[in-house]
């Protein structure tokens, strides 16, 4: 089996000790109500159903432009639910922008995820081994 | 019963509230048959059912909820910085 992906952007592996090394990504966000895009890590998780959890820094940014949040759902993080406002927001990676529906827990930090709902319509070439992680795209 | 029905019929009703003649229509099969089925999955509590001035609505019991697997120890994206809007209109693929 012949892998035929090219890999254009590279990302990396964090390591914090007692932590085994994670795939982060950057990711840039944006919502016409912020004067500012916002460029930020997100840990690629192919667990979380969903497109995007807010770090709750990230999150506090967010609420002072955005009067009040789109909706509320809950997560659930094996089996206890997570109450969590939700925020329509626009996401940029691979050189595309997705507008997501965006979790922002009502306490604590989850810091910054990215899910399936987005990790699905990318390619990802994950080599842990090297600690790297590249987006990829077909070759042509 | 049919486990095969059963299971369209629970998917059907976990993407939103619908009547006999709807799922009936959807799945094909008698109206009557199609009531039959949805009483008895009230009956073990699956469905719960919504009377409204027209019609009955049959609604999954358990709304769907994202799933987070586990809850990372780490948190990453607690630091960001700030940079220029994005200056041109973008096309965007929509996700909700």
């Amino acid at each position: 089996m012949k892998c035929k992906l090219e890999l254009f952007e590279e990302h990396k592996y964090l390591e914090e000790f007692g932590v085994e090394p994670y795939p982060v990504v950057q990711v840039k966000i944006y919502r016409s109500e912020l004067k500012y895009a916002i460029n930020t890590q997100a840990l690629v998780d192919t667990g979380f159903d969903e497109a995007l959890i807010l770090s709750r820094p990230l999150g506090d940014f967010i609420t002072n432009y955005v009067e009040k949040p789109d909706g509320f759902e809950e997560l659930d993080a094996a089996g206890l639910g997570i109450p969590c406002d939700t925020y329509i927001l626009d996401v940029f990676i691979a050189n595309r922008w997705f507008r997501v529906k965006a979790h922002l827990p009502q306490i604590g930090n989850l810091g910054t995820i990215i899910g399936r709902k987005i990790l699905n319509r990318l390619y990802l070439c994950l080599r842990g081994k090297e600690n790297k992680l590249y987006l990829a795209k077909p070759f042509v | 019963m049919k486990i095969e029905l059963i299971e369209k019929l629970v998917k059907l009703l976990s993407e939103e509230p619908k009547s006999i003649k709807e799922l009936s229509e959807e799945l094909n099969i008698g109206w009557k048959t199609c009531e039959r089925y949805l009483k008895s999955l009230k009956n073990i509590g699956v469905v719960i059912e919504i009377k409204t001035k027209k019609e009955r609505l049959f609604m999954y019991n358990r709304p769907r909820r994202a799933k987070l697997l586990t809850v990372p120890k780490i948190r990453v994206g607690t630091t960001f910085e700030l940079t220029e809007p994005p200056s041109k209109p973008y096309e965007v693929e929509d996700l909700t």
